[in-house]
């Protein structure tokens, strides 16, 4: 029985901290040393190898030093090009590694006449016949699967697998409803196995005429969603794709690289000083040793900042307690007291004038002069004293004696003030 | 702020370098390291000064003076800055500027440039030479290394910059010199409190003297009334004596009258005795001057003639004779002459012969002549002695007449004394008689008046006893009107003392009111004015920042935002990335939108700023070549007329208005134009 491995959206090099880079690099080589320990006969990488066109060096040489180790167990790897490994303007490190023959790009077209031709890539081992359209720019991806050569693709006679790396109307989860997809109907019909990618969600599909679509998820994460994901118990992976004639079975192989720990606290109605507080309580219990920490904090704070609920200070009590890495997000996180923003588009002058005018009622004095539109024009008289800067040179005692002094002049109250001491 | 012009000499690595500036977009583009950012260096020291910068890390080594010149214009006008830089022993330090405006050129020290540019570019802020101007720093230039600095520096340190930048450190400032005047307020307010006590037993006291006062008024008066009652009795006192001392007086009056009257008749009865005597004697005067009269009453008067007329009668003769005597003397003696010549033949006179005949007949008419004047001589003087004779008769008649008329003149001025005198004598007894009946009135009076004396020394007794009764009550009055006056001025001095007493309480109220509309309103509302102002400042940065953010890093799952303290996060899909592991484009991305955020937002806060000029320093650094053209897109977007970008980039040509190319050859920069 023959066997590859269907893997996607490893996105390596997306990682710049180190612990993640390590991790990254972990689960990609756990990936690889599944894949020999599983005797499989091919890789087949459906984009997104990398996270961009030209990563860190280091992991490059890292992960092309584990695909030569591969080559060497004479198991070879397909690929088709990520919208994040590949730019067609500009020659990417996976056109390296291509050219240095670890790696081969299944998506080997032609524009012919307006329509794209693609060819297909025999595995010599195994005979299964692969092809795949990489990926392109958003917008340019559904005029070139529109514009496919179809009949001869799914003329051809023998094991055969599409990879792709665009989402699909048809299976589109409703929380990317933004995202850009194609119709199924764009692919050619009756392949053996549709080897997906770029839909960071792991999943078998079927539709008739496309008996397979496989989506096999991110093997380690692209971004901090996909942490959340997997630290909410989502199993990580690739799918091993037993064949002869015919696809035999589909099996999904767990990856697990790192324990997560998901944290969700909704802050609303705390303040920051109250939420900072429960926040410490409910993650003090955790063990986190060992583990990638997605920590979720959402709600409407009653009072004080969202930055004063320390996040950086979050993170590094939970790195000292052991955790590997901390992912916060707080994107939903806001404060009543900074979202209702009074005078939204004002000038400084006019927030100054209307936020003294605005409060002159509440104060009781007996003093005219300190109420009405005269308090109001003596604290903006005021303000003007007291916001200057000290002189340069000038003493702090010179300084204070000064302001009280144009103050004190200011409030018409020389003669009152005055006086033996 | 245009730049127009700069000009380096001994700058860095730079000998001599001029470049006049364009307006739109400049590029200064060179290799890394080749001198393009001492070029931005240069128009910040001419602007600002050293800052914190050393003068030893701009004065091209080896060098001991260099300059740079800056010229630019502000609202139309010119100017022209020079500062220089000059090295004294191991120390550069900067010497005398120059500021060149329309009114002229003026030598100014480093503040003081300082202080001038920061005035014309309109930015408000201290102008401590020891520091850059923070508003150029976020709004005009950063320096490539500061671009990230301000992103990865720490949150507190970097919101204490940003609030200075922002000027929200003014209601920092504000707050706490106003509870250094809540303070003063207070301290002043409890001293004059601490002066304004004991008010109420002040107005106790008070209360008591006025109650004293009352009393020792209504004591006052009554002994005034007394004092008034004995004085209305003292003065009737005195006017009867004033009445006797009249009558006294007029008694001693009286017995001089009669003294007088007395001698008065006395002298009037001697008058007439006199006057009687002077009587007789006139009336024998008259008897004697009759009797005178009728003796010379006998003399008669020889003619009517006046004894004038009869003088000048005897005068008249008197010369008429002598006349004749000289016409008889003047005939003999031309008889005489005659005669000689009769006798000689010949003129005496003229020795001329004459005929004698002729003289014989004229001899005879003369002696004729002589004989009738002879016979006139003796006529007149019997006629002369008979009028002498008349005249003296009338003479003698005339002085008989003269002493009659005397003597009837006498007698009549006799007579009329002798009237007088009767009169007088008549007179002389009317009066004696009237003397002598007031003399007898008198006498009367003085009579009645003899017991006055008396009357007075009685009254004078009983004045004493009033005057001295009188004196007593009066010092009574003066005791009381003392004591009156003794507690008013107490009143006034507790008045006094109170009113200044309430003063100070006054002001201790006025001043705890300010402190507590400082305290209670000023200060909180000044908090209020820095979160809303912060809050809106915020905003407009969030969406000036997002907003670049997204045009240069085009990845819908990653956005960028700051939070309530300015620290930018970047997030994807919600989770925030650390901004330390982002890759140099995204870092530059992050930096470059934050400036641009940090830029538009400075420039609105930085009211009365002029300037819109923009300088980029590297600001594409780790920039993928798509990054590079969004670049352009911005700096379009800028709308600035004057964009200064410094870059080792050379994609970004393209987009340029104006090239200048940097190059260094053996350690020497030199800047040329590419375009």
């Amino acid at each position: 029985m023959n066997k590859f491995a269907h893997m996607s959206d490893i996105h390596l090099g997306a990682h710049r901290e180190p612990v993640l880079q390590q991790l990254e690099l972990k689960c990609f080589n756990m990936a690889m040393d599944k894949c020999v320990e599983l005797g499989v006969d091919f890789v087949l990488i459906s984009g997104d190898l990398f996270h961009v066109g030209i990563p860190d060096l280091g992991i490059v040489n890292a992960a092309v030093k584990r695909m030569r180790e591969l080559r060497e167990e004479n198991i070879p790897i397909y690929a088709i090009y990520g919208s994040h490994d590949y730019n067609p303007a500009s020659t990417s490190v996976i056109d390296v590694i291509e050219t240095a023959g670890f790696l081969t790009n299944i998506s080997k077209w032609k524009e012919l006449k307006g329509k794209v031709r693609l060819d297909f890539c025999r595995d010599p081992k195994t005979g299964a016949k692969l092809t795949g359209l990489s990926a392109r720019k958003i917008g340019l991806e559904s005029r070139h699967y529109a514009n496919l050569e179809k009949r001869s693709l799914e003329e051809e006679e023998g094991f055969k697998v599409f990879a792709f790396h665009t989402g699909i109307t048809e299976l589109k989860p409703p929380h990317l409803s933004e995202m850009e997809t194609i119709p199924i109907s764009y692919l050619p019909r009756d392949f053996d196995y549709y080897a997906g990618g770029h839909i960071h969600e792991r999943g078998i599909f079927r539709l008739p005429g496309y008996e397979r679509v496989v989506f096999p998820g991110p093997l380690f994460t692209g971004y901090g969603s996909d942490i959340e994901v997997t630290a909410r118990g989502e199993k990580r992976g690739f799918y091993v794709v037993s064949f002869e004639d015919r696809v035999k079975k589909v099996e999904f192989t767990q990856v697990e690289s790192f324990n997560g720990k998901y944290v969700e606290y909704d802050a609303t109605g705390k303040n920051s000083m109250q939420a900072a507080k429960e926040l410490q309580k409910e993650i003090g219990h955790l063990d986190v040793r060992g583990s990638v920490v997605a920590l979720k904090v959402r709600g409407e704070l009653s009072g004080g900042k969202t930055s004063d609920m320390s996040f950086s200070g979050i993170r590094s009590a939970l790195t000292e307690r052991g955790a590997l890495y901390v992912y916060v997000n707080r994107h939903a996180l806001t404060s009543k007291e900074y979202t209702q923003i009074k005078f939204a588009g004002e000038d400084t002058s006019t927030i100054e004038a209307k936020s003294f005018k605005e409060r002159i009622g509440d104060v009781k004095v007996a003093q005219r002069s300190l109420r009405g539109e005269r308090g109001v024009a003596l604290a903006q008289e005021l303000l003007k004293v007291l916001r200057q800067d000290a002189r340069v040179d000038e003493s702090k005692k010179a300084y204070l004696d000064r302001l009280v002094k144009d103050s004190v002049h200011v409030l018409g109250l020389k003669e009152t003030i005055d006086g033996e001491e | 702020m245009i730049i127009k012009s700069l000009k380096l000499e001994n700058i860095r690595s730079y000998k001599e370098a001029s470049v006049e500036l364009p307006l739109g977009k400049t590029l200064f583009e060179g290799d890394i390291g080749s001198g393009k950012s001492t070029l931005l260096m240069g128009i910040e020291f001419a602007l600002f000064g050293l800052g914190s910068e050393t003068g030893g890390a701009l004065l091209k080594a080896g060098e001991t003076e260099g300059k740079v010149g800056l010229i630019f214009e502000v609202d139309g006008s010119e100017y022209s800055v020079v500062r220089r830089l000059i090295r004294k022993g191991a120390k550069v330090q900067q010497a005398e500027g120059t500021l060149g405006t329309h009114e002229g050129v003026s030598h100014l020290s480093a503040s003081e440039l300082k202080e001038r540019i920061l005035n014309i570019l309109g930015f408000n802020e201290p102008s401590d030479p020891k520091s850059q101007s923070v508003i150029y720093r976020y709004a005009v230039y950063t320096p490539q290394e500061e671009m990230k600095t301000i992103i990865f520096m720490r949150p507190d340190l970097r919101l204490q910059t940003l609030r200075r930048a922002f000027r929200i450190e003014d209601y920092k400032t504000a707050n706490q010199n106003a509870a250094e005047l809540s303070r003063k307020f207070r301290s002043r307010a409890s001293n004059f409190e601490a002066m304004a006590t004991d008010v109420r037993s002040i107005r106790e006291r008070i209360l008591h003297e006025r109650s004293q006062l009352e009393l020792e008024k209504k004591k006052l008066s009554a002994l005034r009334a007394k004092a008034e009652e004995k004085e209305k009795q003292l003065k009737s006192l005195n006017e009867e004596r004033e009445k006797l001392r009249s009558d006294e007086q007029k008694l001693l009056t009286t017995l001089h009258e009669i003294s007088l009257l007395e001698k008065m008749v006395k002298s009037s009865e001697d008058e007439t005795e006199s006057l009687s005597g002077d009587v007789e004697s006139l009336e024998k005067r008259i008897a004697k001057s009759q009797s005178q009269a009728k003796e010379i009453e006998v003399v008669a008067d020889p003619t009517p003639k006046t004894a004038e007329q009869l003088k000048s009668e005897v005068s008249g003769l008197g010369s008429h004779a002598e006349e004749l005597k000289k016409l008889q003397a003047r005939l003999e003696s031309k008889i005489e002459d005659y005669e000689t010549v009769q006798r000689t033949g010949s003129c005496p006179t003229c020795d001329r012969e004459a005929d004698p005949t002729i003289f014989v007949q004229k001899i005879r008419v003369k002696e004729i002549e002589k004989d009738e004047v002879v016979a006139k001589i003796a006529q007149h003087k019997i006629d002369l002695e008979e009028t002498k004779s008349v005249l003296e008769k009338k003479q003698q008649y005339e002085i008989a007449n003269k002493r009659m008329k005397e003597l009837n003149e006498d007698i009549l001025q006799y007579n009329h004394e002798l009237e007088q005198k009767t009169k007088k004598v008549d007179e002389a007894r009317i009066r004696s008689e009237e003397t002598t009946r007031k003399l007898k009135e008198s006498r009367e009076n003085a009579e009645l008046l003899k017991g006055i004396s008396a009357d007075i020394k009685r009254l004078d007794s009983k004045m004493k006893v009033a005057e001295d009764g009188l004196r007593v009550t009066r010092d009574d009055v003066a005791v009381a009107s003392t004591t009156v006056k003794e507690i008013r001025g107490r009143l006034k001095e507790r008045g006094g003392e109170l009113r200044t007493k309430l003063d100070y309480a006054k002001r201790a109220e006025m001043l705890k009111e300010y402190q507590i509309w400082t305290d209670d309103y000023f200060i909180p509302t000044l908090e209020m004015i820095e979160r809303h102002v912060l809050m809106n400042i915020n905003q407009e940065f969030n969406s000036n920042f997002q907003d670049w953010f997204s045009k240069l890093v085009d990845d819908a799952g990653k956005e960028a935002r700051v939070d309530e303290n300015f620290t930018p996060i970047l997030e994807q899909d919600g989770y925030e990335q650390e901004i330390y592991y982002l890759s140099g484009g995204e870092k530059t991305s992050l930096a470059l939108a934050y400036r641009l955020a940090l830029n538009n937002v400075v420039q609105k806060v930085s009211t009365g700023m002029k300037t819109n000029l923009v300088i980029f320093d590297e600001p594409t650094d780790g920039f993928s070549k798509e990054q590079l053209g969004k670049v352009r897109e911005i700096l379009d977007e800028l709308q600035s007329p004057q964009v200064i970008v410094v870059s080792h980039e050379k994609e970004l040509e393209s987009f340029a208005d104006q090239i200048f190319r940097i190059v260094k050859v053996n350690g020497e920069s030199s800047v040329s134009s590419g375009r």
